[in-house]
């Protein structure tokens, strides 16, 4: 091949048509962009969060566990201790606290710390000598939220349990405690020593003991694992090194970035889509050009590479705005995530991040490229003489280079997407569903056009008109069907995320929702609490009563036997579960196969599930499962499947039993009310807990608050990757539009020149566009919908009620959008004198 | 006489569409010593653009054998043909078929560089002065006259220094004085370079100052006579 000439033609070639194929550098910078601040603020935040786990856990590992430690478990510590090893030791537990000197009654998180806490990070105060003050003993401290939901100060005192102590400064921050989000309530943190004064850790109380362990260099982790923990099996002590990150973050963090990671790549297919269509229109307006240089003695591959050469000029100009414009999305991410996270991130542009991100960009934009380039070898120089070039579609179906071509460039995105979504399963789910999307959207098209070819045309000129456009030669239906259908796919399947989430954390309760929970209320006192809320002229809004239990046979087979290795086995399988009977469908649930008991029905021993938990155990309706409930077996039959959509906040249960099957075993009831203001629920608090101290009365108010400002802030995050979504789909629609306007020029010169007018062409483009946009939409969205109800189901575990009508909503807009964007691309066309333009061609 | 430059023997090219097949040319062997000056004339669909694409390796017969310069050109790839069609053969075609987004100058330059020639743009600059348009090589088609535009396609045809230069109605879309022009410089150049001039034309005149007259008739050729 010789070089000279290919890159002087490609460079004479860019020249040329710069204008027109910006839109193809934009659509490249769009995909560049969006990697490189995914990316980017994907790998700072894992960074941070792997910086702060030692902090966040305060110490090198940890030893949890629900019970006090016994001296067996004491002596290995205390070996170790002699060892080097550094120990401190903190409880926690929920409490009621009240102040002696006012009303102020709340439900704390109570922590009680050694002397050593903490062994990494540190404690900040306000003032900030209040440390000192509350390592010598004799005050707590508590956390800002406190201050403000009480009125009461540094000096004033509070009564935990049966001490009374004064509060000697606010804790602004303590390292392994993520601020108040998710929290029952604020922090009040004592001294161990003083904790037993409290009598708060006797019998049925419900304290989580830690050890937390700074561990010289010659010890590593996993030794000190074993040397503490001997029985892998034994459940009733978890072990976590800081190594191990904090599983709750991670998670929610692993989730986040796949999100981000899977949106990002997802405007990256989607401007490699507009890359091929881009390609694709301009390989068609530049055959004769071809044709002239193969009767100039220029070869195919001489050819190829020409316009290769010439996407990779202009594939090299949009890596660059991309890494740009991705750094710059980049700076909005810090802002985005204030006060979600517990500690601040700064997103310092990667040069690693941006140099992979824009040679993937330059990558995509060679293998998109080369699918409509390889038309080119196709191309014959005979067509000259006919003075009409073949478009050098056929026999692209049979052409084995066009086929590697594919192979190499779905090998390509299955690689990206499987390193950017962590697990393969969620990959193939998301490849699936967009190469599905496209695959639905081109035989839409094709039956589009065949339906517009077989149909009778229609009497009205417009309407005719729009659909011989449809299917005139060089059309643009199937690039517009699938750059409209894949944005309304993508925009659509992060509205249906965005939506998902919100269902589950609760932004859409009703206005009588949940905002008081009085937790373990007992037999003798359900009475008692119904009267405290009437005299508030409250009524409870639900009662269930409570029993805990664990699943132990699923038919025939002991639970054992389905996952051996405890220490392996997913968290559901050993969990003990809160059941509750009745004879009711709950808020919030309903019931998908089966029917539920009724009351005054036949009494069997059966059981109703909850349809993600019946899947995970593999459980339909009419199989056998035996749980162990307070020592007694129950043998049940499952005879209905419940789903259950649980950010409702009323009370709901993965197992609910029949009344009678929990006769005459003690249990506690679970009462939910909504009391109007806050001033009225801390009444009610009070009146409650004086009357029954055991109680523990919880405002969750506050805590849907916190969880609701910060799906907000999520949903910015989405919102951003939406925009994303947006702006690649209406570049590949542009470029579409753009790509065919001289087509469509000379179209509308020579119906000009017949006596078509400026409004009957407007109309006539906008339905064009209408058709397209509508049917590219309905696909996408439904695709959508399908992939989401899918991913939900299968890998969130989540479900996806309804929304169907939004969806077919988002369709129609798509449609309106479609018309909208088609007519004003085009409108410069009606504007230019016809003779000019028939001259020119 | 000379050994033949290009030489057809026994040519068909037929098309098919559907349950029909049309003829365009019949059994057709024709031998073109180098240096000749062929006239092909004939009335509209007798098949002489065709005769000429064969002659190229733009197009391929459905039997017999085309042979340029010693290149069987049905036996060769794609990409083999259009190597030889850089070396030996120029083509100028009736409509131009000028690359709009090339100036004159790069447009005279491209054989040159397929070639790779390193001295292309001095050439093309001599070319196009030889064609008398050394003022206008910085111009783009849309920017010259048609009769100028064909003086371009000429420099471009000629550029390669192929011993076959291959014309298609050159003077065809142009009025009579341009025509006349462009026809002087093929003739011209033709004789300069000693190279095989085959042009398909209508105009009588033009055929009465070529060596030889082929007369296609329902694609078989009617006469073939040298002038005298």
């Amino acid at each position: 091949m010789n070089m000279r000439f290919v890159l002087r033609m490609a460079w004479r070639e860019t020249r040329a048509t710069w204008g027109r194929m910006s839109l193809f550098a934009l659509c490249v910078a769009c995909g560049v962009g969006a990697l490189v601040a995914t990316e980017s603020a994907t790998a700072h935040l894992t960074r941070r969060i792997k910086q702060e786990s030692r902090s966040l856990m305060a110490g090198d590992c940890s030893l949890t566990s629900r019970r006090p430690f016994d001296p067996d478990l004491r002596a290995r510590v205390a070996a170790l201790v002699a060892e080097g090893v550094v120990m401190a030791e903190t409880l926690e537990t929920l409490s009621m606290v009240a102040s002696p000197d006012s009303t102020a009654t709340r439900l704390v998180e109570l922590k009680a710390v050694s002397p050593d806490y903490p062994l990494y990070g540190r404690l900040v105060t306000e003032p900030a000598d209040a440390v000192e003050r509350f390592g010598r003993g004799g005050g707590v401290l508590v956390s800002p939220s406190l201050v403000a939901q009480t009125g009461l100060t540094v000096g004033s005192r509070l009564t935990v349990g049966e001490l009374t102590v004064p509060i000697v400064g606010v804790l602004t921050s303590e390292p392994d405690r993520l601020g108040d989000s998710f929290r029952m309530g604020p922090r009040v943190l004592l001294r161990r020593t003083e904790m037993d004064r409290t009598r708060l850790t006797g019998w049925g109380s419900r304290v989580s003991y830690r050890l937390l362990f700074k561990l010289p260099a010659r010890l590593d982790v996993q030794s000190v694992r074993r040397r503490l923990v001997p029985d892998a099996s034994d459940r009733r002590l978890e072990f976590r090194s800081a190594d191990g990150g904090q599983p709750q973050i991670e998670g929610f963090l692993n989730r986040t970035n796949a999100f981000l990671n899977l949106a990002g790549l997802a405007v990256m297919l989607l401007a490699g889509v507009g890359i091929a269509v881009a390609i694709h229109t301009f390989v068609r307006q530049r055959l004769e050009t071809m044709a002239i240089l193969k009767c100039l003695g220029a070869t195919a591959p001489a050819l190829i590479g020409v316009y290769l050469t010439q996407a990779v000029i202009l594939g090299t100009a949009g890596c660059i705005m991309g890494a740009f414009l991705g750094v710059a999305m980049l700076k909005a991410v810090p802002g985005l995530l204030a006060g979600v996270l517990p500690f601040a991130v700064e997103m310092p542009p990667i040069p690693l991040v941006i140099a992979r991100d824009v040679g993937t960009g330059l990558l995509l934009t060679v293998a998109f490229s080369l699918l409509p380039l390889l038309r080119v070898r196709r191309v014959s120089p005979r067509a000259i003489f006919n003075r009409a070039v073949e478009d050098g579609t056929g026999g692209a179906a049979r052409d084995p280079a066009a086929w590697a071509t594919l192979a190499g460039l779905a090998a390509l995105c299955t690689l990206l997407t499987v390193s950017r979504a962590g697990t393969m399963k969620l990959a193939m789910q998301f490849l699936g569903s967009f190469a599905l999307t496209v695959v639905a959207l081109l035989l839409a098209a094709r039956l589009l056009l065949w339906v517009v070819r077989v149909v009778p045309a229609p009497g009205a000129f417009t309407l005719r008109h729009a659909l011989v456009n449809l299917r005139r030669p060089g059309n643009q239906t199937s690039s517009v069907l699938v750059a409209t259908g894949l944005s309304v796919f993508l925009l659509q399947s992060v509205y249906l995320v965005d939506t998902m989430l919100a269902d589950e954390f609760l932004l859409a309760l009703p206005d009588r929702a949940p905002n008081l929970y009085i937790v373990d209320v007992q037999d003798d006192q359900k009475g008692g609490v119904a009267d405290a809320l009437a005299s508030h002229g409250i009524q409870a809004l639900e009662t269930v009563p409570l029993v805990r239990g664990r699943i132990v046979e699923i038919g025939p087979k002991p639970i054992s036997e389905l996952h051996p290795d405890p220490a392996k086995a997913p968290w559901w399988v050993n969990r003990e579960y809160v059941l509750t009977c009745r004879n009711h469908v709950g808020a919030g649930e309903s019931v998908v196969a089966g029917r539920l008991w009724s009351a005054d029905g036949p009494r069997r021993a059966e059981i109703s599930v909850e349809t993600v938990t019946a899947s995970r155990f593999g459980l339909g309706l009419g199989d056998r499962v035996t749980l162990d409930v307070q020592g007694r077996r129950l043998q049940v039959e499952v005879t209905s499947l419940r789903s259950v959509r649980w950010g409702t906040l009323r009370p709901n249960f993965f197992l609910v039993l029949p009344p009678y099957l929990l006769e005459g075993l003690a249990r506690t009831h679970f009462t939910v009310a909504h009391v109007g203001t806050e001033a009225e629920r801390a009444a009610l608090q009070r009146a409650l807990v004086r009357r029954f101290p055991n109680l523990m009365v919880i405002d969750i108010s506050a805590g849907v608050a916190v969880v609701r400002a910060f799906v907000d802030r999520l949903s910015w995050v989405i919102g951003l990757a939406a925009l994303l979504c947006l702006v690649g789909g209406l570049l590949v629609l542009i470029a579409s539009i753009v790509m065919t306007r001289r087509h469509r020029t000379y179209e509308c010169a020579l119906l000009k020149v017949h006596g078509a007018t400026r409004p009957m062409l407007v109309r006539l483009l906008a339905l064009e566009y209408l058709l397209l946009g509508l049917i590219g939409g309905t696909v996408g969205a439904l695709s959508a919908w399908l992939a989401a109800h899918w991913i939900a189901t299968h890998t969130f575990e989540m479900t996806l009620s309804g929304r169907l009508p939004s969806v077919a909503l988002g369709g129609l807009l798509a449609g309106a959008l479609t018309a909208l964007a088609g007519a004003l691309a085009s409108s410069g066309i009606l504007s230019q004198p016809p003779l000019a333009i028939l001259r020119d061609e | 006489m000379s050994a033949p430059i290009i030489q057809l023997d026994r040519v068909t090219r037929s098309v098919s569409s559907g349950a029909w097949t049309l003829t365009i040319l019949d059994d057709i062997s024709l031998a073109i010593p180098a240096g000749q000056f062929v006239a092909v004339i004939g009335p509209s669909g007798s098949g002489k653009s065709t005769l000429l694409g064969l002659m190229a390796g733009l197009d391929r017969p459905t039997r017999g054998t085309v042979i340029v310069d010693g290149h069987d050109l049905g036996s060769l790839g794609e990409d083999e043909v259009a190597r030889i069609r850089g070396r030996t053969i120029g083509v100028v075609f009736q409509s131009f078929h000028l690359i709009p987004t090339l100036t004159a100058q790069e447009t005279v330059q491209v054989p040159l560089e397929l070639a790779g020639r390193t001295d292309a743009a001095r050439r093309a600059a001599q070319l196009l002065d030889r064609v008398g348009l050394a003022q206008r090589g910085h111009h783009h088609p849309v920017q010259l006259s048609g009769g100028e535009q064909q003086r371009v396609a000429i420099a471009r045809a000629f550029a390669s220094e192929g011993s076959v230069l291959l014309a298609d109605e050159p003077t065809g879309s142009l009025d009579s004085r341009s025509g006349d022009m462009v026809l002087e410089l093929l003739v011209g150049m033709n004789t300069e370079l000693h190279t095989t001039l085959v042009m398909v034309t209508h105009n009588p005149d033009i055929a009465r100052r070529a060596d030889r007259v082929i007369t296609l008739a329902d694609g078989r050729v009617g006469s073939d006579s040298l002038s005298s």
